[in-house]
């Protein structure tokens, strides 16, 4: 089961873009492997901007997601963790 | 690395494109594409613009659909040559015939040894492979991979694109090893659905309104994000850089496609003679036959006019399109379907010879070039009117003459225009339906969506509006984008394709509303495809006559609608007092202002009538001068003598196409192919360029021919004035005489004209009520619908006109059959009687009492309203509780305007008459013979409001007034406008009051409005 976060994240990145690392608690843990990437509009109408998701599977373990605006780039959001 | 999209949905889509063909081609060349492909669903419709806007930035177009199969899923096809086209046609038209309408389904199978035409492409993620490789299913994916390979062999690839939605890593991983294990091919498109990201807003919009849903709700077809955009070849090699033969693949399968359809290609059928007759021959058998028919012999000036334009037919291969649509003809009239050639083709003596117009063109010296010209090599255009009720006939009959494989209507693709766009994209937005239809009414009629903003600024009727047009701003832009786009398709009112060959080679066919096969193209597409089109018209007005002239034969065994006199004083009198209500072509207020001024004598009068009130003469301020020179207060001069002979029947004022052709013979020597280009150009809405070439190539001639340049400028400049505003003298000759000759229906004929009209309407200018009131002026009655007295029709009593059954609202083909059956069994008895005999609904019923339908068998329409809601008709039969008060006169009238369209017991404004008097108003009666510059103040119910384009560019609007005496004309000028002109648009919530001043033009009188506001009565 996922659990909606929705708040900032320090996430480290390769000099693409890719996040490497991600800030839990006061913790970098690193990304093992990028399951999936994908973009959303959200509500284009409401004048809220495209964003980037990133469901990451992490060294310990788990499985999160961040997103952050493609235009900007905004601030790393964590926005979902799953049990 | 080099790229090319081949899989792109453009508006042909209906509602899944978010950039016309236009856009989508010039991203292309932006984007240094060599090609593109056009992929719509289910539809090819899109493939004549896109193959004529590729090919003119210099893009190979390729053409290809994206199929939907069983189970909903896609899949795309490229047509590698025209057999290819051909085949993506026939499957087409199975597809939709095999499927209920509007859902075609391919049978997958049928693409079996398809390969060496086409190419496969897997489809996006609603393709069956992709789908089932997103779900987990690879081995059924393996099968059905394996099943498409089957039937196309090596023209199947596996789609990739980059979607950037979940599970793409995932599908992608899949689909590369399906290839690698299969060895079926990969290839990289995006599933383009509009031309750059910007316009995604666009796309989800045109989603919702696709899916019913709101921007707000969720769905599944909506997109997840805005990346099927034409990306371009650096954005998908990013994407795909790992796998570059997915890119390279996209260039060998462009490199592999011709571009299709073929245009221009004729495709037309011959005509069916015996063995050892030629057409050509046959073709001249008929026309001297005719010509002996019309013209009592075929010598002469008849033999040379006719051969001349002979041998053009004949030559240009029309010989048996010509003798098609004689046949045609005359199967009509053989059946007695009134018919009447329009058009340019009136302009042929060949075409009145046999029957097709009924316009002598020889007589006219009406100008055969206009019609066909060697020089231009367009295929000429024949269209015949055919009475409304028969015209389908007349379709089957050339269905089976030609086959039913051969034969098609032609679609017409619905575009959004300003209104359905607001509405729809606006509901979509979420904003409330009546705020819509509020705002949706104030645009005018036929607006494009493309500037409603600017609309918005000039027009009062967008003021006074209770919360204000603020937070519009992203429906009107959203509006503009999707300007002109194709929203549906439909059936064009009139044409008919017929093909050399089975048309699903050459177009897809599938099921109209009505059940008949129509081609995907529209009226230009099927010509483009060098089919021959057939244009059998619905009027409304002959099927009129049709009426009219049975009902008067009925009285006057003698009387011939052909042989009516064109020289009848009476009828020119009434079209003098400009009494020309209901009159085919001559009825609006600018017409009947017309015929009081112009005092028409003769036909040809009646002829440069219905080409006067045009917007281009009343743009181009030709109305006065014409009508001062008709009179003789101007003189009528020519800056050059050439010019006498061309427009000495116009007074020397410019005012048909034909004319345009012949001074450009005449004064600067140009071939009639080259004058006829001149007309073409000078009809275009924006002449430019081309307009000042042929100006200077004008002045050029003519001073070869010793003609000086500032003559020839002059004359140019009054051909460049009339730019736009072209008219065909034929088709004006054509609908000219049935004007005249409806006119002298009108005249001698009045009920049974009038009740013909009325029972043929919709048609003409004005509603129901309007026609009656004209009736009552001619004083003739019209009487209450009545269940023991009326018919299906408006019917004739002793003079007078009975409103026809067919009239009450809600009443359907199938309650009138039952009610009039039940009648052959005796008259209604009783109220009673009346409901246990018909079976009809109680909302039908209820209607019946509140027109007064009943009222001969219960005058108390309240208490018999009592009888059927309050105690169940049948049980209550009989028992009436008289003592209920009826209805008031008034209400009476209320509810018969309501459910008749006709205030049948009498006038509600003749009702307020007595208050009004005291008041000061005047009726319309009086106000219509008050003399110039008087001051009046009339009341009365808004009729047709319209704001003709001026030649200032200023607005005026114009409607008329009707009470219970007629009709008065009110004339609102731009400053008067700006004031009031929300009270009349979108619509007058009821009668107005105008106070204002008599303008008299001729035997005239309209009302120069002063000041305008809602009638407040007691």
């Amino acid at each position: 089961m996922g659990r909606l976060v929705n708040r900032r994240v320090g996430v480290r990145t390769s000099c693409r873009g890719t996040p490497e690392a991600v800030l839990l608690g006061d913790v970098w843990v690193e990304i093992v492997a990028i399951e999936e990437r994908w973009r959303d509009t959200g509500c284009w109408w409401s004048g809220e901007r495209e964003k980037v998701f990133y469901r990451l599977r992490i060294a310990r373990g788990g499985l999160v997601e961040i997103c952050r605006e493609v235009r900007g780039p905004g601030p790393w959001v964590l926005y979902r963790i799953y049990d | 690395m080099e790229f090319v999209h081949l899989h792109c949905h453009s508006p042909y889509s209906f509602l899944d494109g978010g950039s016309s063909v236009g856009e989508l081609v010039r991203r292309a060349v932006a984007g240094e594409m060599r090609a593109l492909a056009l992929t719509d669903h289910d539809n090819v419709g899109g493939a004549v613009d896109f193959r004529r806007t590729a090919e003119k930035y210099g893009v190979k177009p390729i053409q290809g659909v994206e199929f939907t199969l069983p189970g909903g899923y896609h899949l795309v096809a490229l047509a590698r040559n025209a057999e290819g086209y051909a085949g993506i046609c026939k499957l087409l038209t199975r597809a939709h015939r095999r499927g209920e309408r509007g859902r075609p389904r391919l049978d997958p199978s049928e693409l079996a040894g398809m390969g060496q035409d086409l190419f496969v492409l897997s489809g996006c993620r609603a393709g069956e492979i992709p789908f089932l490789l997103l779900s987990g299913h690879y081995r059924e994916a393996r099968e059905r991979a394996l099943f498409y390979r089957e039937m196309v062999g090596d023209s199947l690839y596996l789609e990739l694109q980059p979607a950037v939605l979940p599970g793409d890593l995932g599908l992608h991983r899949s689909l590369v090893e399906l290839s690698e294990e299969l060895d079926i091919p990969l290839v990289a498109s995006a599933d383009v659905h509009y031309a750059r990201k910007a316009d995604f807003p666009v796309h989800d919009l045109l989603t919702c309104v696709r899916t019913g849903t709101t921007l707000s709700a969720t769905n599944p077809e909506r997109h997840l994000n805005a990346e099927n955009y034409l990306k371009s070849a650096e954005a998908m090699t990013r994407h795909f850089r790992h796998l570059p033969d997915a890119l390279r693949n996209t260039l060998a399968i462009a490199e592999a496609c011709e571009p299709v359809p073929d245009l221009g290609r004729r495709r037309y059928p011959t005509f069916a003679l015996p063995r050892d007759v030629g057409t050509a021959d046959h073709l001249r058998d008929l026309v001297r036959r005719g010509a002996l028919e019309r013209y009592g012999h075929s010598d002469g000036e008849v033999a040379k006019r006719l051969d001349r334009e002979l041998d053009v037919i004949i030559s240009q291969g029309y010989a048996d399109y010509f003798l098609l649509v004689e046949d045609v003809v005359r199967f009509a009239r053989g059946r007695g379907i009134r018919c009447a050639g329009r058009g340019s083709a009136a302009d042929s003596a060949v075409a009145y010879c046999l029957g097709i117009t009924e316009v002598d063109a020889l007589g006219r010296n009406l100008l055969f070039e206009r019609f066909m010209s060697p020089e231009r090599g367009e295929k000429p255009d024949i269209d015949v009117d055919f009475d409304a009720r028969h015209r389908d006939r007349v379709a089957d009959y050339v269905r089976a003459k030609y086959g039913e494989n051969r034969v098609a209507g032609v679609a017409t693709f619905n575009t959004f225009r300003a209104r359905s766009a607001v509405r729809e994209l606006g509901k979509a937005m979420g904003f409330r339906p009546e705020v819509l239809g509020d705002l949706a009414k104030r645009i005018p009629r036929g607006s494009g969506s493309g500037n409603i903003a600017e609309v918005m600024e000039i027009l009062p009727e967008f003021r006074n509006h209770p919360e204000g047009w603020e937070g519009y701003e992203r429906l009107l832009s959203a509006a503009a984008a999707v300007d002109g786009f194709p929203r549906h398709i439909s059936t064009h009112c009139g044409g008919l394709v017929i093909s050399d060959r089975p048309l699903e080679e050459v177009t897809p066919l599938q099921r109209s509303a009505k059940g008949e096969l129509i081609c995907q193209f529209d009226k230009e597409g099927v010509e483009e495809l060098g089919l021959i089109k057939l244009d059998l018209l619905s009027l409304r007005m002959l099927s009129a006559v049709e009426d009219a002239v049975m009902d008067i034969r009925t009285r006057d065994r003698a009387f011939d609608y052909q042989a009516i006199p064109e020289d009848d004083e009476e009828t020119y009198a009434m079209l003098h007092r400009g009494e020309t209500l209901g009159v085919f072509q001559l009825e609006s207020p600018a017409q009947r202002a017309l015929q009081s001024r112009l005092g028409a004598s003769n036909l040809e009068d009646i002829i440069a009538s219905v080409a006067l009130i045009r917007p281009g003469p009343i743009k181009g301020d030709m109305v006065e001068p014409y009508i001062a020179r008709r009179h003789g207060a101007e003189p009528v001069t020519y800056i050059h003598p050439d010019l006498e002979p061309i427009l000495r029947k116009t007074y020397g004022v410019v005012l048909f196409q034909e004319q345009v052709i012949e001074i450009a013979v005449a004064i600067a020597g140009f071939s009639p192919g080259e004058a006829d280009r001149l007309r073409r150009v000078m009809s275009r809405s924006r002449p430019g360029v081309e307009m000042e070439e042929l100006g200077r190539l004008f002045v050029e001639r003519a001073a070869q021919r010793g003609i000086g340049a500032e003559i020839a400028e002059q004359i140019y400049s009054y051909l460049r004035g009339y730019a736009s505003y072209g008219f065909c003298e034929a088709h004006a000759a054509a609908f000219g005489n049935t004007a005249y000759r409806t006119a002298y229906l009108a005249q001698h004929y009045p009920a049974a004209f009038f009740a013909a009209v009325l029972s043929n309407w919709p048609m003409g200018y004005y509603p129901p009520n309007t026609l009656c009131t004209e009736v009552r002026r001619r004083g003739i009655g019209i009487l209450p619908v009545d269940v023991n007295a009326s018919g299906s029709r408006f019917t004739i009593e002793e003079g007078n006109i009975r409103i026809s059954l067919a009239q009450v609202k809600g009443m359907g083909g199938a309650a009138l059959d039952r009610l009039l059956r039940a009648r052959d069994d005796g008259f209604f008895t009783s109220p009673g009687d009346f409901l246990r005999r018909v079976d009809i609904g109680a909302d039908l019923a209820e209607n019946l009492i509140l027109c007064g339908a009943l009222a001969s068998l219960e005058p108390n329409r309240r208490s018999l309203l009592w009888m059927l809601t309050a105690g169940g008709r049948r049980k209550r039969v009989g028992s009436f509780a008289r003592d209920i008060p009826d209805f008031s006169p008034e209400e009476k009238i209320v509810w018969e305007r309501r459910i008749l369209g006709i205030e049948a017991g009498g006038s509600w404004m003749g009702l307020k008459r007595e208050e009004l008097t005291d008041r000061g108003f005047v009726t319309t009666r009086e106000a219509r013979s008050a003399p110039e510059g008087e001051e009046v103040a009339v009341a009365g119910t808004v009729i047709c409001p319209h704001r003709p384009p001026t030649r200032s560019g200023k607005t005026v609007v114009f409607f008329s007034l009707e009470d219970e005496t007629g009709l008065v004309d009110v004339v609102l000028f731009s400053g008067p406008y700006r004031r009031y002109g929300h009270l009349v648009f979108p619509r007058a919530k009821g009668p107005l009051s105008v106070r204002g001043e008599i303008r008299r033009r001729g035997g005239a009188a309209s009302v120069v409005v002063q000041t305008l506001e809602p009638l407040s009565v007691q």
